[in-house]
């Protein structure tokens, strides 16, 4: 009887990826909110707020150096390819910042949904490492979709 | 002329040493003998002192305390004792005036307001309901608030109303709404003579509310003093007496809250039956506060380790007490979060609903209650859900108009936002009424610009020209407080009623007949046909708004006329339950969260983000009180290189606002006639500026120029007062919101005007400069501070004893 192989080398490979997905799209995400703070500054309730939850990216983008350094990431360019497309040239007025605050919340979804999968890695590998940032991202961007609606 | 005290001289008056119950003393002033009193309350800050106006031949001749009522037992302060007179000021509006070319031009009430109407019905037409805004105020009575609430949102339709409530209040009402449910101080005055420690964040009790803060003189000179812990980059008066004065570098309140908490929880120094009984979240605040170490809170807040100690096991192990905040955490960065902290460690000791237990989330201005309860300010009336279908029907009902008519499908406009809609040309109209936002909005060039707009149709009703009312196309003559009946509430849910003592002067009119007068001029009507507004005077008014209040926290129901002049005073709630008034909310530890009675969802309170009804249904806080813990977050500017210093604005003891009257009144004026700059000694030495010199400070956005007081203020900070624009003096180039940045609180949208980044630079000495006044008053009087001593390191006042 040939014992099943072990599923982590599996598992550990789907990490590097989705590591990967989570640093682009956070980058993504972050420039975005940079991005958009600049174009609305006049109106504070959406500068000021960008700023705010842009802090959150900053933060998972400098713990994800240790996970990246343990498994790896392969880069992927997806995020930049949705950002291109979002976002793009001037948006004027009222109609223009619900526009973008659409383009944030697609942006922030990516985000969102690379973190569910990097959870789950984190359980079926036992990385605390993994799971608390994960579950800190996770929320965070929960939060951030909140301020967006 | 008789005065029973100087209280220029002396502001908080001779002491009465109290332990309990709080001695009575009658102050009073006045300048000839009567023909009668006239039943009143001060309107100049938010204590509501009851008071009783002195008349003789149709003139207001003095005041004098009245000494049954529950706030003040008859003492007054400086600005109650003096602030009647500016209504005598010879400068007061008579007339209507009209905008011709550069000009106002005097105009017969009939040509301003038929003018009003035709703008405001062509704005309608042309650009819709949403084209109209009203700006209001904090010192109306509560009839106009309500009347205005009618006018504005049953009337013309439009959601962007807002008072100037904005800038001192908005903080304290929804951190109230967070943690509580609904808006609405949960203790009584009475709890200052009973409880054993009082911390006061951000709040100069000493020059903002000196009434209140004799009380505590009072009880601090007695047998059984309570131990303060003081909250203040100042060394103010209140901080003088403080057992423990921190002093956080400004921005960073937030941090120091959650240290402190972290400090109560570690100790177990908490209540946990009351929290498992009538709270939810508190595993949340354990996780928010836990990265904040002393050492940490030392890092980011520079308050030293022993001194957060120190404060900790004072409103940690107290066996009572009454916190408050004001100003210096509502209008500083995080000002939502941090105002919730001190809620929380109400909540966490079960320090809440019992006597000597209660957190002030302070009024700023006088009639500021009053605003938050007609829904004048930007909440919806009597503490209702305007997200709530079932609040917006009953609303209807008691209007008797149709839910759909009210503007109720985006949150109301807060008054900044107003400002940008006017901005963008999306409104074409702004009412501004009974405020001066020349002078008292940040960032003031913006302002002066916006108000100046072709496209914009400025109407101010005033009782001055104002620097606001020199900019309109319409200004109406107001009376003021004495020349009007209307009732007032405190910051203790205490109503007072305000009998007119006198006629107002030539034409001016009250903001009630004006608005009424408007009503029936744009002929708003009601579901049926009839007319909207039913009432014609006052009494009539406040009869509507008893119904509209019956049921909700603020319920009137019980009130009268009649009653509030035969007792003087009743605190809110007052129905069948409560007919003579409660002095405490939430003795039985039922909070107003339940999903179908609170008055908003909630808010995450770092971003701002809202709730959805199904969120906080999911929550089911169910009548306990809702723990949120929350985060630091960057600041929206940082001193650097090129401005190096972190300013705060403020005020001074004798004046209020922008001097609209203060600055009138002789005695106020000689008292503190001139702006100044406080810095500390070490930064006055480092930029070679002594007492006196002429300073120029700059922000991002512009410079002004003031002479300088070297002070005990934390160094890296400087303090500059916002009263002084430059109705009085056009040379005078010393607005404090010159400096301040158009930036506020995520949630509360309260503008940040205790952080900025700037420089200095000394301009030009004090022997050079010709406009150098009469000497300087000791800095206390101005409500200021005095110099530190500068011989030894650890020379922090109250840790060491300095008291």
């Amino acid at each position: 009887m040939t014992a099943l192989p072990s599923p982590r080398p599996r598992v550990k490979a789907q990490v590097a990826h989705f590591l990967g997905l989570a640093r682009s799209s956070e980058e993504q995400l972050l420039d975005a909110l940079v991005l958009f703070a600049e174009r609305h500054s006049r109106d504070f309730d959406l500068s000021g707020g960008a700023t705010i939850v842009a802090s959150w990216p900053r933060d998972h983008i400098e713990r994800l150096k240790l996970l990246v350094e343990r498994y790896g990431a392969v880069p992927s360019d997806q995020p930049e390819r949705l950002r291109a497309a979002l976002l793009s040239g001037t948006r004027m007025g009222a109609a223009g910042s619900l526009h973008d605050l659409q383009d944030l919340s697609l942006l922030a979804e990516q985000v969102s949904m690379a973190w569910t999968i990097l959870f789950q890695g984190g359980k079926e590998l036992h990385d605390d490492d993994l799971l608390a940032l994960s579950a800190d991202a996770r929320e965070h961007t929960r939060r951030t979709l909140q301020w967006l609606r | 002329m008789h005065e029973t005290r100087d209280s220029v001289a002396d502001v908080w008056g001779p002491r009465t040493p109290s332990a309990g119950m709080w001695p009575v003393r009658s102050d009073e002033r006045l300048l000839e003998e009567p023909d009668e009193w006239v039943q009143s309350v001060c309107v100049l800050c938010s204590t509501g002192c009851g008071m009783d106006v002195a008349v003789k031949d149709g003139r207001m001749v003095g005041v004098r305390g009245r000494p049954g009522d529950h706030v003040n037992h008859g003492r007054l302060g400086p600005k109650g004792l003096h602030g009647w007179q500016a209504n005598a000021s010879a400068d007061r509006l008579t007339t209507p005036l009209i905008r011709r070319g550069r000009e106002l031009v005097p105009a017969s009430w009939d040509e301003a307001m038929g003018m009003i109407v035709e703008r405001s019905k062509g704005a309608k037409e042309e650009y819709g309901q949403g084209s109209i805004g009203f700006y209001n105020s904090g010192q109306l009575f509560l009839e106009e608030y309500y009347t205005l609430a009618v006018v504005a949102e049953a009337g013309i339709g439009t959601s962007h109303v807002d008072g100037n409530t904005r800038l001192c209040t908005a903080t304290a009402s929804i951190a109230l709404i967070e943690s509580f449910g609904t808006d609405g101080q949960p203790g009584t005055f009475d709890d200052f003579d009973v409880t054993d420690a009082v911390f006061l964040v951000g709040h100069n009790m000493a020059a903002t509310q000196t009434v209140l803060w004799s009380r505590v003189l009072d009880q601090l000179a007695g047998p059984n003093p309570p131990r303060l812990v003081v909250v203040d980059p100042r060394l103010t008066a209140t901080a003088r007496r403080a057992d423990v004065h921190l002093t956080p570098r400004p921005g960073t309140n937030l941090p120091l809250l959650n240290g402190l908490l972290r400090i109560v929880i570690e100790r177990g120094w908490i209540d946990s039956a009351f929290i498992a009984a009538h709270t939810i979240n508190f595993e949340h605040l354990v996780t928010t506060t836990d990265p904040w170490t002393p050492e940490r809170v030392e890092a980011v807040t520079r308050v030293p380790v022993k001194s957060l100690e120190a404060a900790a096991e004072i409103v940690g192990t107290s066996p009572t007490l009454v916190s408050t905040c004001l100003q210096g955490v509502y209008q500083s960065l995080q000002a939502t979060a941090s105002a919730v902290q001190v809620n929380n460690l109400h909540l966490i000791r079960g320090m809440i609903g019992k006597p000597g237990c209660t957190v002030f989330q302070m009024n700023g201005q006088p009639t500021a209650q009053n605003t938050r309860e007609c829904g004048a300010d930007g909440e919806f009336v009597a503490f209702r859900n305007w997200n709530n279908a079932t609040h917006v029907a009953d609303t209807a009902r008691v209007w008797n108009v149709e839910p759909k008519t009210l503007p109720t499908w985006t949150p109301p406009t807060h008054a900044m936002q107003i400002f940008r809609y006017c901005e963008t040309g999306a409104i074409r109209m702004l009412w501004i009424i009974g405020t001066n936002p020349a002078v008292s909005l940040p960032d003031l060039k913006r302002i002066h610009k916006i108000l100046e707009r072709r496209d914009l149709f400025v109407v101010v009703s005033d009782a001055y020209l104002t620097e606001t009312a020199a900019r309109a196309d319409v200004v109406l003559p107001a009376a003021l407080w004495g020349e009007k009946t209307g009732t007032t509430t405190n910051a203790d849910r205490t109503v007072h009623l305000s009998m007119k003592a006198m006629q107002p002067p030539g034409q001016a009119r009250s903001d009630l007949d004006t608005l009424l007068d408007y009503a029936k001029r744009m002929d708003f009507r009601n579901k049926d046909g009839g007319p909207l507004v039913t009432w014609t005077d006052a009494e009539g008014a406040f009869e509507s708004w008893k119904a509209c209040s019956k049921g909700r926290p603020c319920d009137y129901s019980g009130m009268s006329y009649a009653l509030l002049a035969e007792r003087g005073a009743i605190q809110w709630p007052c129905n069948e339950t409560y007919p003579e008034g409660r002095a405490r909310l939430y003795e039985d530890g039922q909070f107003n969260t339940a999903t179908d009675y609170c008055e908003t969802y909630g808010h995450d309170v770092v971003t701002g983000g809202a709730l959805k009804p199904e969120e906080h249904a999911a929550m089911n806080p169910a009548g306990r009180a809702i723990i949120k813990g929350a985060e630091q977050v960057p600041p929206p500017e940082e001193p650097d290189d090129d401005y190096p210093y972190l300013l705060t604005t403020g005020r001074v003891t004798y004046h209020f606002h922008t001097r609209t009257k203060t600055g009138r009144v002789k005695a106020l004026n000689a008292a503190a006639p001139e702006p100044f700059v406080e810095l500390a000694p070490t930064d006055a030495a480092e930029l070679g500026v002594s007492e006196g010199d002429l300073v120029e400070i700059t922000s991002r956005r512009a410079s002004i120029r003031v002479p300088a007081r070297v002070s005990g203020i934390e160094p890296g900070v400087v303090f500059v007062p916002f009263h002084y624009g430059d109705w009085d003096d056009p040379s005078r180039d010393a607005a404090a919101n010159e400096l301040t940045i158009s930036g506020w609180d995520p949630v509360s949208k309260q503008p940040f005007f205790k952080f900025a980044a700037v420089r200095l630079q000394r301009v030009r000495s004090a022997s050079d400069r010709d406009d150098a006044g009469p000497p300087a008053r000791a800095a206390a009087e101005y409500g200021g501070t005095t110099a530190r001593p500068t011989v030894g390191a650890g020379s922090r006042a109250g840790a060491e004893g300095e008291r």
